[in-house]
């Protein structure tokens, strides 16, 4: 194989044993890499019922088969498992130089299974691999640990690791790279830190090799200047996704006081606008000429990197206007190892809890000093942090009294930066999205409101909503590069399928790419139904009961809500587009169509399918 | 005829091109379309019923008066009345 490394690196902690493995082309080709991989690993190795913080779950970091050549924006893996958060699938991904090193290592992914005796870390130095002790790491948080590890390693080395929630176990710890980089919202650090499993550090020094080289290369030099001359890039590299604030605010979509109004008093103060003066300079992923990471120095003194869902749900979401105070929030959230979006989610929820007398805290919306507090007990789960570093839907469980009914998730993921109180469409992306309520996969929410149309619940939304699947949470979370200049600055999406042909040498259009998308969706949809079995029901695809219950009362479209029956028709016009019945399962015809046959006997085990 | 009174607001990388707050003088009647053919006048703008490479109108660019998309009303006939509150903003960044 060209392109892909076809090796897989397995790692057992229990055992204390690391091995290579080849994989076919076959494979490779079914479910191409990163997201596809694992979701395809998890399927034909975790045994049904796992519980995601013992030693039976798999934690998988995939790259793509583009991840590291130079190419725009392929900095990226995914790192995948089953969620503690959700007891589903979950996954994230990151853009970090652990992925480059990681494929310039030779190999494709790093499946991790069991766990260690005491604090360890991965070291994969091209093909040796070994597992270390991390006992003096343990406990440090993510920025001084990576420090650490880069003094041992050197400056070349490529880290992932977790910080103190992972290894506490926060439901929503996220795995951290580069001071600042995140990825796995649904508790993928978590998942780390339940094998005792500090960092994977990587050393790479292989050339990757491309079927055209030559090709790639020049290919690779056209995209970049590509984007450069894209028109709103000047403007892009200005505010970057901080542009959004004062976008989501004009139009009513700005998550403010944990999600009861789409628009917020101090929005200006945290808006890209304002954060503009305050930039001082700018990070972004490896093999990337966009750098979305605006930074700026926090209200301690320290720089912190900003982008719009974090300053949302730590800023509005908590009613907490000051852009400095946020950006601390926010550092302290990527020190710490925890999820910004969940993060936010749950100060909010703890936030109208106490004003509902149903929490012993005394923490009040806007209350900066009170927030930066319970982040540190969250991520060491101690007082109330225990509870709410289950997340929202388990804390909201445990303490009754109607407490679900401000627990803004979906399956238990937290509802990222976009309130929907009348945007039936970006619900239905919630409501489906594969890991829960994650924009990453279908962000169809400008297109939908700046069509003006966002009050119809028209099935060409569920059209739109299973497009962006497609083309964001299948094939760019599945080649191993960034969405970003596709979907920022209209780099267009058939660079892709050249990119893929001269890496690979396998030919390939987007139909291929997008088919792709829909059997890696069937095949996540297939592993949730395999959890939850008899449990499973499509209200497990609706969004929070706030946005149909609670009305806004602020704005100019106050009184907005969504309609719940019209809602529930928008969410079977795309089980009907994707050939899923209506329980929202794959129907046998779906899965003999996208070449998934072999997977239904083992998913009949668990339902009968239609 | 009368005069009426309309501010607008400017977001995104149009701010830079047409200027980021306004309060403008329009004769009464005047409809979304007269407002922002005089903006993309001053700012030197030439191809008509655009602002930017942002047509008005169009999918891309919302224009907000007192809150709702001019597509949930008349459209670019939308006719303004004195007081309005009108927003401009091009899609954004942040998906």
């Amino acid at each position: 194989m060209k392109g892909w490394n076809g090796r897989l690196l397995r790692i057992d902690l229990t055992r204390g044993k690391t091995a290579f493995q080849e994989y076919t082309g076959d494979l490779a080709q079914r479910f191409m890499g990163g997201r596809g991989l694992a979701v395809k690993l998890l399927w034909d190795e975790l045994k049904p019922g796992t519980a995601p913080l013992g030693p039976g779950n798999m934690l998988i970091f995939a790259t793509g088969p583009l991840t590291g050549f130079a190419l725009p924006n392929s900095g990226k893996m995914v790192v995948a498992s089953k969620s503690p958060l959700t007891g589903g699938y979950g996954d994230g991904n990151l853009g970090t130089h652990a992925s480059v090193n990681l494929r310039r290592s030779g190999i494709d992914a790093i499946v991790v299974t069991g766990s260690a005796e005491k604090p360890s870390y991965i070291l994969v130095e091209d093909s040796k691999a070994e597992i270390r002790d991390a006992s003096a790491l343990w406990g440090l948080d993510a920025f001084r640990a990576e420090r650490e590890l880069k003094e041992a390693h050197g400056r070349a080395a490529g880290v992932a690791l977790i910080g103190p929630a992972g290894e506490k176990q926060v439901r929503f710890a996220t795995v951290v790279s580069q001071e600042g980089r995140a990825g796995g919202r649904p508790g993928m650090g978590a998942v780390m830190g339940s094998k005792n499993l500090k960092a994977l550090v990587l050393r790479g020094t292989r050339d990757l090799a491309a079927a055209e080289p030559g090709r790639l290369r020049e290919l690779g030099r056209e995209g970049y200047q590509a984007i450069l001359e894209k028109e709103n890039y000047g403007f892009w590299k200005r505010q970057g996704t901080m542009a959004t604030v004062e976008w989501c605010q004009e139009h009513s979509t700005l998550p403010t006081h944990n999600f009861r109004e789409g628009v917020f008093d101090e929005a200006d103060a945290i808006s890209g606008t304002a954060m503009e003066g305050m930039v001082t300079t700018q990070r972004g992923c490896p093999n990337c000429n966009m750098t979305c990471g605006n930074v700026i120095e926090d209200s301690e003194g320290r720089e912190s990197e900003l982008d719009y869902e974090n300053v949302t749900m730590l800023g509005s979401d908590i009613g907490l206007g000051d852009l400095r105070e946020v950006a601390t929030l926010n550092r302290m959230c990527d020190e710490l190892g925890l999820d910004t979006i969940s993060a936010g989610s749950v100060i909010a929820f703890a936030m109208e809890s106490a004003e509902k007398g149903l929490l012993d805290l005394d923490i009040g919306w806007s209350d900066f000093e009170a927030a930066r507090d319970l982040l540190t007990d969250v991520a060491h789960r101690r007082d109330a942090g225990e509870l709410l570093g289950l997340g929202v839907r388990a804390a909201a469980e445990k303490m009754g009294d109607g407490a679900s009914d401000w627990a803004i998730h979906v399956k238990g993921l937290e509802c990222s930066a976009y309130d929907c109180h009348l945007c039936p469409g970006m619900a239905l992306s919630f409501g489906t999205s594969p890991i829960g309520a994650h924009h990453k996969d279908a962000w169809v929410i400008s297109w939908e409101v700046s069509t003006g149309r966002r009050t119809e619940y028209n099935p060409e939304k569920a059209d739109k909503v299973i497009e962006f699947q497609r083309i964001r949470g299948g094939m760019f979370e599945s080649i191993g590069t960034c969405r970003f200049p596709w979907i920022e600055l209209g780099f267009e999406l058939g660079w892709y399928p050249r990119f893929f042909e001269a890496a690979t040498g396998v030919k390939t259009s987007l139909d291929e790419m997008y088919a792709l998308g829909d059997r890696v969706y069937a095949l996540m949809r297939a592993l949730w139904v395999r959890e939850f079995g008899g449990r499973w029901s499509r209200r497990m695809d609706h969004p929070p009961r706030r946005w149909f219950d609670e009305p806004t009362t602020k704005g100019p479209l106050k009184g907005s809500h969504l309609d719940r029956e019209r809602y529930d028709a928008l969410l079977q016009a795309y089980y009907d587009r994707r050939g899923w019945d209506d329980r929202g399962i794959p129907t046998r015809a779906t899965m003999d169509r996208l070449n998934l046959s072999a997977e239904v006997a083992q998913l009949e085990r668990y339902v009968k399918l239609n | 005829m009368t005069v009426m009174k309309v501010t607008v607001r400017v977001f995104g990388d149009l701010a830079p091109l047409l200027g980021r707050r306004h309060a403008l003088e329009l004769d009464e009647g005047a409809t979304v379309s007269a407002l922002t053919s005089l903006m993309a006048g001053k700012a030197g703008l030439k191809r008509g019923g655009y602002l930017g490479s942002y047509r008005v109108g169009g999918s891309e660019l919302a224009v907000l008066v007192n809150g709702r998309n001019i597509n949930l009303l008349d459209g670019v006939k939308t006719i303004l009345q004195d007081g309005d509150e009108v927003v401009i903003l091009p899609p954004t960044p942040g998906g």
